[in-house]
């Protein structure tokens, strides 16, 4: 029998049952201190995420202009480099961006999106991409543009970031996310560093000052995700435990919010 | 129902193009292609799963703690070894709700879909006995019945037969006897789904055809080169169409007699699934027992066949109801487990029901869905419901592994709340679920369009199944 990885506080019993409900949380009290020390550090995450979105813009359109030019190898090495900064920003893209995300990180869907351009690009072989690569460029473009007039919330990242971890702990055992490409363990280290930054950024601060426990195992619990997801191949990788601790990794977030005056996250969608 | 068809497991047949790839000159990007080779089909996403019949449930009562934890215990991949435990593989997987899975085809181990070398390389490299030697996957409906186990019956005892399996079909860990018995308990209460056209004895009852007639009778006439054979001597009508005895039938060597009851559910037929209907099964008689059958003979039997194999609502839709009612005979196991302090059967249940709770989450399609576009709302509550469950459930796990009984307990009882919250939220989501049926065809359509554009035509296998 193989065991989760499970690391439990003895807190974590105590608000287990705030976290119980099927239906959306009520508001916890708002300590304002706080919460204005929380949004302020939610809105100044920003420049982190418009940095990794102008990452993979720049390298969408470097692949746009490689498969324009019937160069495979060379859109082939773009597109790995647009998947990086995307991913790196996925703690917010679903979240306040759903229309977008719908059709930039398409699934299933052969026409658009960056997993049709790779089962061209790794799968059939061929550069038989352009119009999707151009609807690419056109949506990662638009993407950029609203994110920079957003105002990025503590509650917004607390939901994005706890959606993502769960994720994180989905079935990798069929190829996980890009399976024509073999890019999978790539992007979950990509989503661990922008699950990494959230929490260093914006929780972390108020945590390890007002919750030092809770901030310690939130630490260790992320630094065993990591640890799991360093191995070679994704075939290497111990899914069962990657998935007990991405739960854990939850739960211990949902407690920083809690503790930190935030709803539990919205994990729907 | 267990069953566990993620999105992307049908695309791995089509993913073999990519796995090619693998020492060709075009090698530098390769596609991961799973865990299992590719070209596999586990026949995972059909909409209409194998009904379940449980003898203890038809009479009336309930599935025991003991059939339960079996139940979990089959669905576990955690019961099996290697390579199979690393895909999520279960005895389930080839079992479908303790049935048969036609589809399943694994290159390398299968020479057609429905059939499987459970003494391959893949599974366990030391179970390897070197030959391509694949045997159709059983039924086990009846099987409390269908004594001895195996197709050349080699195994008495359910629980060897079992215990060989898992241990060295599959490299799993040596089993617990509490697990051992629970599954054999769980297989021994999977019944035939009842077949209203069989009255005593195994006698055609009800409205009989002519041609129906005509096959029975000659079911149970001699043959005439040997009046000491007919073909009811060995499948036997009044006790489940078998008679617990191997025979050489010229289909290369000693093979117990199997069972006709919801043998139409049950093709291909013979040990190796050489025949794919009745007829040329009968064929197949009718050539080497030199019955001398005219062409009507042959249909007559074969509609006798139909009768006597058919079943009632063989195959159910899956539903919501289905999913929720299994994940609570789940948690049933649990009732007992957490108060015996039972941390080990407590593992086991609590990762199955992550993963069936994770794969109905996934029946709910995320935002990003590209073909489920209406009730993004009641897709993020369900969805939502189903993953604190998931996140209740694994604190339970924290607390049974820490010591921590009372909280597990505790735990328990709060996820039984969050589940029968969550069972409105399912089915406020159900128009825009893969439950229904006009949605589910279309996503899985839209994968197989997606993973079919990732074919490189000149690196393409062919793929023994595709419903398109």
């Amino acid at each position: 029998m193989t065991h989760r990885l499970l690391i439990v506080c003895t807190w974590t019993y105590a608000i287990a049952a705030a976290l119980s409900l099927a239906t959306p949380a009520r508001a916890a009290p708002v300590r304002t201190a706080d919460s204005a020390a929380l949004q302020a550090a939610a809105a100044g995450f920003k420049p982190y995420v418009l940095e990794r979105i102008a990452e993979s813009l720049g390298s969408v359109k470097k692949m746009r202009d490689r498969i324009a030019a019937h160069d495979l190898k060379g859109a082939q090495q773009f597109w790995l480099a647009a998947r990086g900064g995307w991913e790196g920003s996925e703690v917010i893209t679903n979240e306040y961006f759903p229309d977008l995300d719908r059709k930039i990180d398409a699934w299933p869907d052969a026409e658009k999106g960056f997993h049709a351009i790779e089962a061209r690009l790794f799968g059939a072989h061929d550069v038989q991409a352009l119009a999707a690569a151009d609807e690419l460029v056109a949506n990662l473009t638009e993407f950029e543009h609203q994110l920079r007039s957003t105002t990025l919330t503590a509650q917004g990242l607390l939901n994005g970031t706890a959606k993502l971890i769960y994720e994180i702990g989905e079935n990798k055992a069929e190829g996980g996310e890009s399976p024509f490409s073999g890019n999978s363990l790539a992007e979950i280290r990509d989503n661990l560093a922008s699950v990494t930054a959230a929490y260093e950024r914006v929780f972390a601060p108020t945590a390890k000052k007002k919750h030092p426990e809770l901030a310690k195992t939130f630490s260790i619990d992320l630094e065993a995700m990591r640890s799991l997801a360093a191995v070679p191949t994704l075939q290497a990788l111990d899914q069962v435990r990657l998935r007990g601790a991405s739960e854990s990794l939850v739960n211990d977030l949902a407690m920083v919010g809690l503790e930190s005056g935030l709803e539990k996250p919205g994990l729907g969608n | 129902m267990a069953t566990k068809y993620h999105p992307l497991r049908i695309a791995l047949a089509v993913l073999a193009a990519t796995a090619a790839l693998a020492g060709s000159a075009r090698a530098e990007f390769t596609g991961t292609a799973g865990l299992l080779p590719a070209g596999t089909e586990l026949g995972e996403e059909a909409f209409d799963q194998p009904r379940e019949v449980f003898r203890s449930e038809s009479s009336g009562g309930r599935k025991s703690y003991l059939v339960n934890m079996g139940d979990v215990a089959f669905s576990s991949p955690l019961t099996l070894g290697g390579p199979a435990r690393a895909a999520g593989i279960s005895c389930n997987t080839c079992h479908v709700n303790g049935t048969t899975n036609p589809r399943l085809y694994i290159p390398g181990l299968s020479t057609q879909p429905g059939n499987f070398d459970t003494t391959g390389h893949l599974f366990n490299p030391k179970a390897d006995n070197g030959v391509l030697d694949p045997l159709t996957i059983p039924s086990l409906r009846g099987a409390h019945l269908l004594a001895p186990y195996g197709h050349d019956g080699r195994t008495l005892s359910l629980t060897d037969f079992v215990h060989n399996v898992i241990v060295n079909e599959f490299a799993g860990p040596e089993p617990s006897q509490e697990v051992l018995d629970a599954i054999v308990a769980y297989i021994e209460d999977i019944d035939f789904v009842p077949n209203r056209r069989l009255g005593v004895g195994g006698k055609l009852a009800g409205r009989v055809s002519d041609a129906e007639k005509r096959g029975e009778a000659l079911f149970y006439q001699p043959f005439p080169h040997d009046p000491g054979l007919s073909c009811a001597a060995c499948h036997v009508p009044t006790g489940a169409f078998v008679d617990h005895r191997q025979h050489d039938v010229g289909s290369g060597g000693l093979f117990k007699t199997p069972t006709l009851l919801n043998a139409n559910f049950n093709a291909p037929y013979f040990h190796d699934g050489r025949y794919t209907n009745y007829a040329q099964v009968v064929s197949h008689f009718d050539r080497m027992f030199y019955l001398g059958l005219s062409a009507q003979d042959r249909q007559d039997l074969v509609a006798y066949l139909q009768a006597i194999g058919d079943a009632e609502q063989a195959l159910v839709p899956d539903t919501i109801q289905t999913r929720v009612k299994e994940i609570s005979d789940f948690m049933g196991v649990l009732d007992t487990a957490v108060p015996e302090h039972n941390v080990t059967i407590a593992a086991m249940t609590l990762d199955t029901l992550d993963r069936e709770l994770r794969d109905l989450t996934e029946q709910f399609p995320e935002r990003k869905n590209a073909i489920v576009s209406g009730g993004v709302e009641q897709r993020g509550l369900a969805r939502s419901a189903l993953k604190y469950l998931v996140l209740s459930l694994h604190q339970i796990d924290g607390a049974m592994h820490n010591g921590h009984f009372d909280d597990a307990a505790a735990g328990l009882a709060r996820s039984r709340e969050m589940l029968a919250a969550a069972v409105p939220v399912l089915e406020a989501s159900a128009p825009w679920s893969l439950f229904n049926r006009q949605l589910h065809d279309a996503h899985f359509a839209a994968v197989r369009r997606l993973y079919r554009s990732a074919v490189d035509p000149a690196l393409a296998p062919r793929r023994p199944y595709d419903p398109d």
